[in-house]
């Protein structure tokens, strides 16, 4: 049985190197490769290969977004590469997922794949569920991605200036537009970092740093004026909250 | 604390220099008391201590009142080398003039006081006099040189610490290890296809780790120099990352010369590489231009990423290039890093007095 393969690397070198040294080795196949994580996640959906060799740090999606991006049960046995990510090798050896580290050597590479050929096959979403865990623990969300009908991409939280919630999902307002998510306003408020998203209402979070003036209204109510021009309310139960967040920041 | 302006700043040091100049006066006053004393008597008369205190006081402690008007007079016109002629012309008739006027000032008073009488050694003491106006001139001057002196090593020793500084975050940059493990990997892999190609990316990043160790302790190099580091890193860059990376360096041939800070340019384009080009999916441009106009070197870094978001959290790397601005060039240089106008990437713009080797 041969094992096939899939390539995400975003250097063509890289790409290269690997897909000579895969070569060598008897069973395996390459069936593609991908430089980003789009195209990533599109083979995956379209060819279902048994093992990914996936780079962390890529453009885009980076490689621990399309782990995230794809349904568990349809994820291969995944081989991650870097560089160097203390964080992420960290992540690795808590959750017992494999990875190589740039420039690898052919022995480590079959031991790899030795390991990718007894997984595929069986069920790994739950060790991929907490890999991702762990990843995504105890470090405030850089990046949100929004999935599309055709594939997915990444907003980066400082391009936020507002989070809405909107019936089932939730708006991300950029300067220029907005992005639905579906994932209710707690669980993100959860996730992001509190000094820089601030809850000013039942139903809006605001980036702090965006926030261009406030005005007064009745009852104590003031309005929130952000850099794109747009206007929100903030009640008086966030009020108190929302005014020592912006005192904290003048002082820092 | 606030630093003090600079205006108030010369105010305090007007001050503090009349300060040590009252203080020796009324040392000398103590000293010269005997000597007073000693002088009356040879004119056959004996003074009481007191008095003679009071006379030693009013002789020196007029020049505490003097001084002021010698102290701006020598801090105007130094007697050094360009208007050194012009200096003596005012110093020689003030001195004479205020030792004078100085004496007859002092004589009225005490007559006033130990009345009548001829009073000792009138005409003997108006050399003595002008002699401390050029002795307060001579040490105007001494101070301020010793001023410059500390403010030129000052200078000095914090241009080395920036430049200190900026090969750290050079070498930084390279031992970074997303940089350095990423082309040991692309040498590895073309090492196996393209012996060639593999020697040439070796031999490009040992020149580029040894060129910033060699920066030979200059604080500035020429732009040519600057772009030839530069283009090293963007040549082991361009490898890695093959067609996707589009480099443009556009250099107007008049700046070729003109002086930058050693290893200015690493961090600003690291961080279009960075923050710009490899976070963007699909083929992207980092581009560098350096125009000269009126006195002012301006380089361009644009990339096409995603923009810098606003408010900009900067990084140290920033932050240090700025305070080397600030060192080397005071308020003369600076750096500024937004979004495009056209939204589409992050333009850093750099702007330097124009210096040039022959130029001091």
């Amino acid at each position: 049985m041969t094992l096939r393969a899939l390539v995400v690397d975003d250097e063509p070198i890289a790409r290269r190197r690997l897909r000579t040294l895969l070569n060598a080795e008897p069973g395996v196949e390459i069936v593609a490769e991908c430089e980003d994580g789009g195209a990533a996640l599109d083979a995956v959906r379209r060819l279902q290969p048994d093992v990914m060799f996936l780079d962390v740090q890529m453009p885009g999606l980076d490689g621990f977004d399309v782990i995230e991006l794809l349904k568990p049960d349809a994820c291969p046995a995944v081989v991650f590469i870097t560089a160097y990510d203390q964080y992420a090798m960290r992540a690795f050896d808590v959750s017992a997922a494999d990875y190589l580290l740039k420039p690898f050597e052919r022995g480590r590479l079959a031991t790899a794949i030795a390991r990718a050929a007894a997984l595929a096959g069986t069920v790994n979403a739950r060790r991929l569920r907490a890999l991702m865990d762990t990843v995504r623990a105890g470090q405030p969300l850089r990046r949100f991605l929004v999935k599309t009908s055709g594939g997915a991409y990444a907003v980066r939280v400082e391009d936020v200036e507002a989070i809405e919630s909107a019936d089932h999902y939730v708006e991300l307002r950029t300067a220029d537009r907005a992005h639905l998510i579906r994932e209710p306003l707690s669980a993100i408020e959860r996730r992001v970092d509190p000094s820089r998203f601030v809850r000013i209402h039942r139903s809006a979070i605001v980036n702090v740093d965006r926030i261009a003036g406030l005005k007064t209204g009745l009852h104590g109510e003031f309005a929130v004026v952000l850099a794109s021009g747009r206007r929100l309310r903030c009640s008086r139960t966030y009020a108190a909250t929302l005014l020592r967040c912006l005192k904290q920041k003048d002082s820092a | 604390m606030a630093f003090p302006r600079r205006s108030t700043r010369y105010k305090l040091a007007a001050v503090r220099r009349w300060l040590i100049a009252a203080g020796c006066f009324t040392a000398a006053a103590l000293l010269f008391t005997a000597q007073v004393r000693g002088d009356y008597w040879y004119t056959g008369r004996q003074l009481t201590w007191p008095t003679v205190l009071a006379i030693s006081l009013i002789d020196w402690e007029l020049w505490t009142l003097l001084s002021p008007v010698v102290l701006l007079l020598a801090g105007r016109l130094p007697l050094s080398a360009p208007r050194r002629v012009m200096a003596l012309a005012v110093h020689i008739p003030a001195s004479i003039m205020m030792a004078a006027g100085k004496l007859v000032a002092e004589a009225a008073i005490v007559r006033s006081l130990v009345n009548p009488g001829r009073l000792p050694n009138a005409v003997g003491k108006l050399y003595l006099t002008i002699l401390i106006y050029w002795a307060i001139v001579a040490a105007v001057r001494y101070a301020d040189q010793r001023r410059v002196a500390r403010e030129r090593e000052l200078r000095a020793a914090q241009l080395e610490t920036e430049l200190a500084r900026a090969q750290i975050d050079a070498l930084r940059m390279q031992l970074n290890p997303h940089f350095l493990f990423n082309t040991l990997n692309a040498i590895s892999g073309l090492m196996r296809d393209d012996v060639e190609a593999a020697d040439v990316m070796l031999a490009q990043l040992g020149e580029l780790l040894r060129s910033t160790l060699e920066t030979e302790g200059r604080p500035e190099v020429p732009l040519a120099e600057e772009l030839q580091w530069l283009r090293t890193y963007l040549a082991i860059q361009q490898t890695r990352f093959g067609p996707r990376l589009q480099i443009a360096i556009d250099v107007a041939d008049d700046c070729r010369g003109t002086l930058v800070p050693t290893l200015i340019l690493q961090p600003i384009v690291e961080n279009a590489i960075r923050h710009g080009f490899s976070v963007t999916p699909g083929p992207g441009r980092v581009s560098i231009t350096a125009r000269q106009t009126a006195g002012t070197l301006r380089i361009d870094v644009a990339d096409e990423g995603p923009g810098a978001p606003q408010p900009i959290r900067e990084g140290l790397g920033l932050r240090n290039t700025r305070s080397r601005l600030r060192a080397l060039y005071r308020s003369g240089g600076s750096l500024v890093v937004r979004s495009r106008p056209d939204g589409r990437g992050t333009l850093s713009r750099l702007d330097l007095p124009v210096r040039t080797v022959s130029s001091p």
